[in-house]
């Protein structure tokens, strides 16, 4: 095994972006038309099916079926498009660039901006106004009492009422089922006829009553589901050979046939040939989207997943590396074809995001094996030439088990498109996942799910963005007796002391982390409460049949039918709210320190006034106060008890499903976004001003490199256990085999400390500067955020700065460089 | 109400006149206003042209065929209070889908708008681009209730100025601004 990496990565060092033109034409004319693309609203799936469920409103049929039905109907009906010269069947929306509007979400949101959204500052989105008056006359009326919303108001209106206060937590069940990894080798090797079949037979050994008659349900919308899916790639099949008659040009003939062989074999069947396992893995992408929102949908592990198609092939030489990476490159921009339907306001939070759905590469095998393959290296190069924003490319290392030339690779890919892939650390990721029961074997089989969470695929319904803690809340109740910024004068679940009744810092930490409870508490009360209403209203049979577990348990992902049922839970704010910490044990409660020392009332009255007339303990706090990210003890100290803290609080509660709660530190956009609505910080930080992203210490701290790393790196991964992200940004260098060495080596070390997750930016303050004042001088900038990568010129301004405000290394030196 | 009233015992024609002349004196008013400082009376006489607009304009009623709905429009500082009761509207002769305005807080509406005060209630009114959202997230609004009707009522309510003809109304936007 393995014999081929030589042979192989030799062939693909004859690929690079200067020569895409000549030797992968056809990706570099798809690359043209991928960013010339302007996002579109598509209404085909709400319309479908709202008109389902008004037809079988009163049936009687159980919910599951209607569902299912509703997703079968869109699927087999639908009309199939090729945007483009893509050698793969299927297409997420009917647009190139598609916004899928799902009403039983958050899709009413756009209702005041159907006559606006087109032309909106913001990331617009066109719609037509056929478009708009259907959704305006057809779709939104049924869902104004139905959206998951609106049923949650009905049993829990005043955490709702708290949800929609947007800076105390969020739950994202309000917008999505997703963010987890469907196990598409299942299809890959049974097709979905087998899959059907299962199905049947599990049905003829029902009995009809009690938990069989819920079992015959789930059967039974799991049948239907996969004839949809079934359907739709006989239509594409159909169509395909519809457009292959008609067409005159021999290349665009030969694919519409191909597509239309393939697509007439597989998802149907198993999989034979790379380029079917290709396309049978993104039909039954399609597929989940036509069921769940598309929000990090994960194809998985990619290398292993399509390796043994990949090889058999090349080896027997039916397929050569031109057309693997042509393949592969399709699948790129297949993943890339959809993007959120967000209103304006949410770009001002989200902005920016694809639909995020990673790709993971590397690590080890279930074995505890080097599982690097030439299909990872082939994925590689595939990311290096396309610098696109979907899929959010993760590589795994394992420093002990994956060689040198893999993590060098990774690097100068790294290094040469200045963003992605994003680094993970197998030892502490696998460590941190057996510790949440996952077996070894399962646990070595991770696949990063959405921007950095955890998760093994097809056996973990990770729900991994459940809820975002806003940790700069917290520490205001914690200041502010309990009150919040937006609930009026009364402490919102407790009054735990105002300032003066503190007279030591432990006393003023059990305040906070009393609030962190209540929060915690009140989050999770309502996350589980839409979990139910999902359980209710949203069965989702389709997605549940690319699962281990549901099919022997005859029980639903979203009713716990998976191996694994757990639920993330991310913050916003941490290296900020850590700072402030500090800098209130150091400032109020620090006897030794002689410099400045005041009461922690006076410093409430400093930071609610945003430090006007107090600049002095500005800077002081911006300057001298310890900060994380640096070895000061009170930072390192204080860091640690906060991860301890989170993980401590979540693990006391269970989800609906009976899973955990797996604590994470990203943010997407968040941390810019509520930073650019949030008042000031005893940290020094000003009102309306991003917080820092992630994991990452705040910026502009004039700390070396290896202090910085070395502070994240001593976090507790166990109590970290849905990841971070931390965001490094360093001076562009060459791409030189030393320099990927120095970077890999770096990284490794980071890793060797504890780090589980890395990502990073190759440029300097003066580009993206440059991109900010000229954005028609960059006009696909590709970044990583907090935990995936966005064309520079789509974020919002706030978020903009704070990537520009990063703190920057030499790579080098690893000296600090100032802005 | 009493503008309704005031049509009983007219014919169906005269009665679509003079709607279509009290929102003509209903678009100055609004010009006149946004182009004013005060806007104290803004929401409402928009709310005014919208429940007359209903009446005489088909396809503007259309969006609220068979739909019933209490919003109420406040302030924290309780110096607005409107409510907006969409149901059948009697015209003597005939019914009709519409929508009566009062200034006075009705109980158990279906959906409660909260803004902070007058300014940012103005603010909203007059961003150009309305976004319950980002009222929210600014704390300048709070909703208690059915957020999708609110939604729905902003779309009518960012319909109106079109209607009335008020084609500078960007215009006057940016004097505000």
């Amino acid at each position: 095994m393995y014999d081929k990496i030589d042979e192989i990565r030799d062939t693909l060092q004859g690929y690079t972006s200067g020569n895409m033109k000549e030797r992968l034409p056809l990706l570099d004319t798809l690359m043209e038309r991928h960013h010339g693309a302007k996002a579109a609203v598509d209404i085909e799936r709400a319309r479908y099916m709202t008109a389902h469920l008004k037809e079988t409103e009163d049936q009687n049929i159980p919910m599951a079926v209607r569902r299912a039905q509703a997703v079968g109907s869109y699927l087999s009906n639908r009309k199939i498009y090729f945007h483009d010269a893509n050698m793969l069947g299927g297409a997420t929306t009917g647009k190139a660039l598609g916004a899928p509007l799902y009403p039983e979400f958050f899709g009413l949101s756009i209702w005041p901006e159907l006559g606006n959204i087109s032309t909106r500052k913001e990331n617009p989105q066109f719609l037509d106004k056929k478009d708009a008056d259907i959704l305006n006359f057809e779709v939104f009326p049924y869902w104004m009492e139905k959206s998951m919303s609106e049923e949650v108001r009905k049993v829990d209106p005043h955490r709702q009422a708290l949800l929609e206060k947007m800076i105390i937590y969020t739950v994202s069940k309000a917008a999505t089922i997703s963010h987890t990894t469907p196990c598409y080798e299942l299809v890959l090797q049974k097709g979905i006829n087998g899959i059907l079949e299962e199905a049947t037979q599990k049905l003829a050994e029902m009995g009809g009553d009690g938990e069989d008659g819920e079992k015959t349900v789930f059967y039974h919308s799991v049948r239907i589901a996969m004839e949809g899916i079934l359907d739709y790639a006989a239509n594409i099949a159909r169509e395909a050979t519809r457009k292959a008659e008609g067409e005159a040009d021999p290349d665009r003939k030969k694919n519409f046939q191909r597509i239309a062989d393939i697509c007439e074999r597989v998802p149907a069947n198993p999989a034979e040939t790379f380029h079917e396992a290709v396309n049978s893995l993104w039909i039954c992408q399609v597929a989940v989207f036509a069921e769940n929102s598309n929000m990090a949908i994960n194809p998985g592990r990619l290398d292993q997943i399509l390796y043994p198609y990949f090889i058999r092939e090349y080896e027997s030489g039916a397929l050569s590396i031109e057309d693997a990476l042509n393949i592969s490159g399709c699948l790129w921009f297949k993943i890339a074809d959809n993007v959120n339907l967000v209103p304006e306001a949410a770009e001002k939070l989200f902005g920016g995001a694809g639909a995020v759905p990673a790709v993971t590469l590397g690590g080890v095998d279930r074995n505890g094996k080097d599982a690097v393959n030439e299909l990872t290296y082939l994925l590689l190069k595939i990311t290096e030439l396309l610098p696109i924003r979907d899929p959010n490319v993760n590589a795994r290392f394992h420093p002990e088990e994956n060689p040198v030339e893999y993590r060098n690779e990774v690097s100068r890919v790294i290094l040469t498109n200045k963003a992605i892939p994003a680094f993970f650390n197998d030892v502490e990721n696998i460590k941190t996942l057996v510790n949440q029961g996952e077996t070894l074997a399962h646990a070595r089989d991770y696949a990063v799910i959405g921007c950095v969470e955890l998760g093994s695929p097809g056996r973990d319904y990770s729900a991994s963005s459940s809820i975002f803690m806003m940790m700069y809340t917290i520490l205001y109740m914690a200041l502010h007796n309990g009150r919040t910024p937006v609930t009026g004068e009364a402490p919102l679940w407790k009054a735990t002391g105002d300032p003066d009744d503190f007279t030591n810092f432990e006393q003023f930490w059990g305040a906070y982390a009393e609030q962190t409870r209540l929060m915690a508490e009140n989050a999770v009360a309502l996350n589980n409460t839409y979990g139910e209403k999902h359980q209710e209203f949203l069965p989702t049979p389709l997605l549940s049949a690319l699962f281990k577990g549901p099919m022997d348990k005859g029980k639903d992902l979203i009713c716990g039918g998976a191996v694994y049922n757990s639920s993330g839970v991310t913050h916003i704010g941490f290296p900020d709210v850590c700072d402030s910490l500090c800098a209130i044990k150091d400032l109020c409660f620090n006897a030794d320190n002689t410099e400045m020392r005041l009461s922690l009332a006076e410093l409430v009255r400093g930071v609610d006034n945003n430090f006007k007339g107090v600049e002095l303990l500005e800077a002081y706090l911006k300057n001298k106060a310890p900060k994380y990210g640096s070895d000061h003890p009170v930072a390192v100290d204080i860091s640690r008890r906060l991860i301890a803290l989170g993980y401590k609080v979540f693990n006391e509660q269970k989800n609906y499903r009976g899973g955990n709660y797996r604590v994470a530190y990203w943010t997407m956009t968040n941390h810019a976004g509520y930073g650019s609505v949030t008042g000031a910080l005893p940290s020094g930080r000003r009102a309306n001003v991003p917080f820092s992203s992630g994991i990452t210490p705040v910026s502009q701290i004039d700390t070396p490199l290896t202090t910085s790393l070395d502070a994240v790196a001593a976090l507790n991964s166990e109590q970290t256990p849905g990841a971070y992200a931390l965001n490094m940004k360093y001076s562009p260098v060459a791409c030189s085999p030393e320099n990927a060495d120095r970077f890999g080596s770096i990284v490794q070390t980071y890793m060797n400390n504890g780090g589980q997750q890395i990502q990073f930016n190759i440029q300097d303050y003066e580009t993206l500067k440059a991109a900010r004042d000229n954005p028609d001088s960059h006009p696909h900038l590709l970044v990583r955020v907090s935990g995936y990568s966005a064309y520079f010129n789509t974020l919002n301004d706030a978020m903009k700065d704070e990537l520009i405000m990063r703190s920057q290394y030499n790579l080098s030196s690893g000296e600090f460089v100032p802005l | 109400m009493e503008f309704l009233k005031s049509l009983e015992g007219h014919s169906k024609e005269l009665q679509q006149t003079l709607i279509k002349n009290k929102l003509k004196a209903l678009k100055t008013d609004i010009e006149n206003e946004v182009a004013g400082e005060a806007l104290d009376k803004l929401l409402f006489l928009l709310l005014k042209a919208m429940g007359l607009l209903f009446l005489v304009n088909r396809e503007y009623r259309k969006n609220i065929k068979d739909f019933t709905a209490t919003y109420v429009i406040c302030s924290r500082d309780k110096k607005i209070d409107v409510s907006a009761i969409f149901k059948k509207i009697d015209l003597v002769v005939t019914q009709k889908d519409g929508m009566e305005v009062k200034d006075v807080i009705v109980e158990n509406p279906t959906t409660t708008v909260t803004f902070k005060d007058g300014k940012a209630m103005t603010k909203f009114l007059l961003s150009g681009n309305p976004d319950v959202i980002a009222g929210m997230l600014d704390n300048q609004l709070s909703v208690s209730g059915n957020l999708n009707y609110l939604f729905k009522f902003v779309y009518l309510l960012w319909l109106i100025p079109e209607l009335l003809g008020i084609n500078d109304f960007k215009e006057l936007l940016g004097h505000q601004a």
